[in-house]
């Protein structure tokens, strides 16, 4: 036999066994795709289907639209900028036009670049293979998962118009920052709707579902500038636009909305309000219900406490050592990463109602979403004394001027080691009045008076005002030793703010079902809790920690309305805290590590509530209350005003700088200037 | 035929060009082409998926999605339908205790402010007074923010509050449950005989003395000791015996009517204007036509029930007030029958009960008297 017999042979031989081949491939194949066909996944008819869950929608008090969960937020194509549409197909699937699901030669092309070059894996899905893969798939490649996205892709095509699977594609695709969709994706990247994109900007969106976290413009925008070069050569490629074009785009500046508005505002807020509509609706109705949920966030309030807790916690990482973040620098970040830095928390309440007005958990929601301002219980110190005062006057009727002995205790316990607290300072000063001993946050009169009181009175005054925490009715209570949340803080030093009416804390105003049906709204009802005369005595001696006590940094600061407040440190300085608060804003500010570490200048010196969490309550404040007349706290017909001696609490006739103000209630007396001074009470 | 090789290169070529080889080249070729070309292959799958597309399962992320938002729906379908059955409770009751009844812990009402001054205006006086003062309700509602009125159960029975347009609290009302069964006791008859009822143990009368001292006295002090007679008019039964309670509310006297039925004992209240009230005890007294039981007037404690059972203070002396007996001599003196007579004259009346009919016999009584 020839040689070329033996080859015409051969090829014959190769012709049949590949035709056989492809023949049992194809047997196989329709076996195959029988078998598969019962697990393969109903397409929901008509395809605008999957875009119609209904957005669980979160406004704020002023009813603006600040975050959607869930649903999407569908547009029509023809509200979307051509720019756009050319971008996406130019870039992801330039035959979408013409093929009916599967790119053959794409696919053939991308099948010998993986399979025969090393180290390189191409991508061959079209539009509608993307759009089956999310409808349908996980996102675990198997060849299986390929094959059923494939043929969906193959039915979707066969049933739908590409108008509409493009409409469909468009508005599920992620974006990054919380976006679906590309009406969602232009407002939060540049503040507009779809419609109005121009070429730059389209070809940067266009670009961003590659890589939604890798090509972030907030995080990356280099890259995503050189994504979007990649999307204006596809377009130039295709033949959407000239060079001119392409080149004006690539060069044109582009005006990202600013970072604080794209990113959640209120991140921790608006997780508090997920999380209580999850408690009373459960998650598919909060996700997939459609709710439209009225808060009582006020955006620029709380933007203006995510700035005060940052700036704050800055200043203070300057004060302990820790090296500021360079963003340039990678050894920097290493090294930030490596220095534990110190946590913050604000709630501010509007005292009238017990709104809500700014949630802070944390100094960075993307770092952590652990919410420090309601779900971290810490031990306030000081910060409990109001309660202790509040308590003494109540049941022992003490008043301001009522003189005490700052001098060493020992409170003896039964069936335990006797109680010796100390003063900051460790020293004492002697006889002084209350007002004074509150003022200097004298720790060993406070333990005096709660002995006298009885700390079950402490914590059923600290209950009344709202605290919800367990709080153990020791005698260490005067000094803060049981946890508290700072949201339960804000919330009961509201009550003191509100002349002892108790408003009940909420983060919802209103909650309605899809059909604007009324699921729930809430009652502006308040409770008097306190007897306004003593608290207003309890509130004029805070208001003295705030002009010349403790927290007398919040005047030197620049804050003038009138205002009071306590301080709280705890020991070893794990905790720092200043609630304070104005006649409308009561304010928590709470400082500290997450683990138990105290927080130290990097000179070993401890700081203090009244310097690490009052200036950040002193920034926020000063924003938070611009304009604001100065208001007085409202004081009761049963009160009078006293001038008396602050060592002797007796009255004093002409007044002058050591003179101290105080406030008595109807039928208390004071000390005549003539008389002994004495001591109301007696301690060991 | 059996298949033989061929010998030579030309009956290979001849073999290889017959018409079978090309014209199955030519199909393979043809079909490749054409699915290029024309897709026919994903037609022909896509219109066959499309259509077994309804036996397919509804599986994957976005049926999951669907079912999630079912349930969503679901859950809040069944929170709105409970809503607007409490609605439809509330907008049909007549009286404030029966919403009061229908409301649970976790499910408050919302009512228009006319809704609420219509419920308002249906109540007892000497109830009505406890909640709000008439005037302070109108002065409220004449400011014009007053809103919406909102109830719901909690301690220490049901708490009211008048809200404006923005939910706050203009005035919070809290009706303690002793005054919703109080309410009740005005609703609909009381069971049992007037011994039941602390308040009314000290001035029984027979329905003869009283009906009798009634008629004695002017047109309009009647209709201040009975202002509202259609209740007792649409009784059925006869009334037995009369009591006035001990208690002054906000100038109003209870007065409890037994009413007898074949079956059973019934007490149904009246509030009777002070003024009015006191002319009849005092001709009452007169008479002497009473079956006071033993116990001496003078020697008891006025008693508020409405203030959660516990006695008067002299605080509370401007709102309810003990009645004092103007004569106390006449009343001792002439006090009708002990306790041992009481049983006598219920014996009499059990055996007046076999011609009893159902109607009311006031007339009958008076008649008699």
């Amino acid at each position: 036999m020839s040689i070329t017999m033996k080859i015409i042979q051969k090829l014959l031989a190769l012709f049949y066994f590949l035709l056989c081949a492809a023949g049992i491939c194809a047997l196989l194949g329709a076996a195959y795709f029988f078998i598969i066909l019962k697990d393969l996944p109903q397409v929901p008819d008509p395809l605008s289907r999957i875009i119609e869950t209904p957005p669980t929608e979160i406004y704020s008090a002023s009813q603006e639209r600040i975050m959607l969960i869930g649903g999407r937020e569908a547009v029509p194509l023809t509200l979307v900028s051509e720019h756009f549409i050319n971008a996406v197909i130019a870039t992801e699937d330039h035959r979408f036009r013409t093929h009916h699901g599967v790119d053959k030669l794409r696919t053939l092309k991308a099948l010998y670049i993986t399979l025969f070059i090393k180290g390189k894996v191409q991508g061959a899905s079209t539009i509608t293979q993307q759009l089956s893969k999310n409808l349908f798939f996980s996102f675990r490649q198997t060849y299986i998962r390929k094959i059923k996205e494939l043929l969906v892709a193959i039915q979707i095509e066969k049933k739908y118009t590409k108008d509409e699977i493009l409409e469909a594609y468009i508005n599920q695709i992620p974006f990054g920052v919380g976006a679906h969709g590309i009406e969602q994706a232009a407002k939060k990247f540049f503040g507009k709707s779809a419609l109005e994109l121009n070429l730059a900007e389209a070809a940067l969106l266009a670009g961003l579902p590659k890589g939604p976290a890798r090509y972030n413009p907030y995080l990356h925008f280099e890259r995503a500038k050189n994504r979007q070069k990649v999307v204006l050569s596809r377009l130039l490629a295709t033949g959407y636009i000239t060079k001119e074009e392409s080149d004006a785009a690539a060069r044109e500046e582009l005006q990202l909305r600013p970072k604080s508005l794209a990113s959640r505002t209120g991140s921790y807020f608006l997780d508090a309000v997920i999380r209580e509509l999850e408690d009373r609706y459960g998650p598919e109705a909060v996700y997939h219900g459609g709710l439209k949920v009225t808060t009582t966030l006020e955006p620029q309030i709380q933007a203006w406490a995510e700035d005060a807790v940052e700036k704050g916690l800055s200043d203070l990482d300057k004060v302990i050592g820790i090296k500021e973040a360079n963003k340039e620098t990678t050894d920097n970040k290493k090294d930030l990463k490596k220095a534990e830095r110190p946590q913050g928390a604000l709630v501010s309440i509007d005292t009238n109602s017990g709104a809500v007005k700014a949630i802070v958990g944390g100094r960075n929601y993307f770092e952590t979403e652990y919410n420090r301002a309601i779900q971290s219980s810490r031990r306030p110190g000081s910060g409990f004394k109001p309660f202790v005062y509040y308590a003494a006057f109540e049941k022992l009727n003490l008043n301001p001027a009522t003189v005490m002995i700052d001098k060493p205790v020992t409170i003896k316990i039964k069936g335990a080691k006797n109680w010796s607290p100390k003063n900051f300072g460790k020293k004492n000063s002697g006889p002084m009045i209350i007002k004074t001993a509150l003022t200097k946050s004298v720790n060993t009169i406070a333990a005096q008076l709660v002995e006298k009181t009885d700390p079950k009175a402490v914590v059923s005054v600290a209950k009344r005002c709202g605290v919800k925490s367990r709080l153990k009715p020791v005698y260490s209570i005067a000094l803060g030793a049981s946890e508290v949340k700072p949201f339960e803080m804000a919330s009961a030093f509201a009550t003191f703010a509100n002349g002892g009416v108790r408003h009940k804390p909420f983060i919802i105003k209103s909650v309605e079902d899809p059909f604007g049906r009324i699921l729930e709204e809430h009652l502006v009802a308040g409770e008097k809790v306190l007897d306004p005369a003593i608290t207003y005595q309890v509130v004029n001696m805070m208001q003295a920690v705030v002009d010349a006590g403790t927290a007398r940094r919040v005047r030197s600061l620049g804050f003038v309305l009138p205002a009071a407040g306590k301080t709280g440190t705890t020991d070893d300085y794990f905790d720092a805290w200043f609630t304070g608060f104005t006649p409308s804003l009561c304010t928590t500010v709470w400082v500290g590590y997450d683990r138990k570490k105290g927080l130290r200048a990097s000179n070993r010196v401890g700081i203090t509530g009244g310097r690490a969490a009052v200036p950040i309550w002193s920034y926020f404040m000063l924003k938070a209350t611009d304009g604001d007349p100065p208001r007085e706290f409202t004081r009761p017909s049963n009160i009078e005003f006293k001038n008396v001696d602050p060592l002797t609490g007796c009255e004093v006739d002409d007044p002058n700088g050591k003179t101290v103000q105080v406030v008595l209630r109807k039928g208390q007396t004071v000390c005549q200037k003539d008389k002994q001074p004495k001591t109301n009470v007696n301690t060991q | 035929m059996s298949w033989s090789k061929p010998k030579n290169i030309t009956e290979w070529l001849r073999r290889v060009f017959s018409v079978r080889p090309v014209m199955l080249f030519i199909f393979i070729f043809a079909a490749l082409v054409l699915e290029l070309r024309f897709d026919w292959m994903e037609k022909a799958v896509g219109s066959y998926l499309v259509s077994t597309n309804d036996m397919r399962p509804q599986s994957g992320a976005i049926w999951e999605k669907g079912q999630q938002m079912t349930v969503a729906r679901k859950t809040l379908e069944k929170i709105i339908i409970n809503r607007e059955a409490y609605r439809r409770e509330v907008k049909k009751a007549e009286t404030l205790n029966e919403i009061a009844r229908s409301l649970t812990e976790d499910q408050g009402a919302m009512l228009s402010p006319d809704k609420f001054k219509r419920l308002y205006l249906k109540l007892p006086n000497t109830i009505a007074l406890k909640i709000i003062s008439p005037f302070e309700l109108l002065d409220l509602y004449n400011q014009g923010e007053w809103d919406r009125t909102y109830l719901n159960k909690a301690e220490p029975g049901l708490i009211v509050h008048l809200l404006n347009d923005e939910n706050r609290s203009l005035r919070m009302l809290e009706i303690p449950s002793t005054l919703l069964t109080h309410m009740e006791q005005f609703e609909t008859e009381l069971e049992g005989s007037l011994e039941n009822y602390p308040r009314f143990e000290n001035r029984i009368y027979s329905s003869i003395s009283f009906f009798t001292a009634l008629s004695a006295l002017p047109e309009s002090i009647k209709q201040g000791i009975i202002p509202k007679p259609e209740k007792l008019l649409s009784m059925h039964g006869r009334i037995q015996r009369v009591s006035i309670s001990d208690e002054v509310i906000y100038g109003f006297i209870e007065i409890g009517f037994e009413f007898v039925t074949v079956t059973e004992k019934k007490v149904v209240l009246i509030e009777g204007e002070e003024w009015a009230v006191w002319d009849i005890i005092n001709a009452l007294e007169r008479g002497g036509k009473t079956i006071q039981t033993e116990k001496k007037v003078e020697e008891k404690q006025p008693i508020d029930i409405l203030s959660t059972g516990e006695e008067s203070t002299g605080e509370d002396s401007e709102k309810t007030e003990g009645i004092d007996s103007p004569d106390p001599n006449s009343m001792t003196g002439e006090a009708g029958e002990p306790i041992e007579e009481m049983e006598d004259t219920d014996s009499i009346i059990e055996e007046d009960l076999e011609d009893v009919t159902p109607e009311i016999s006031i007339e009958r009584e008076e008649g008699g008297a």
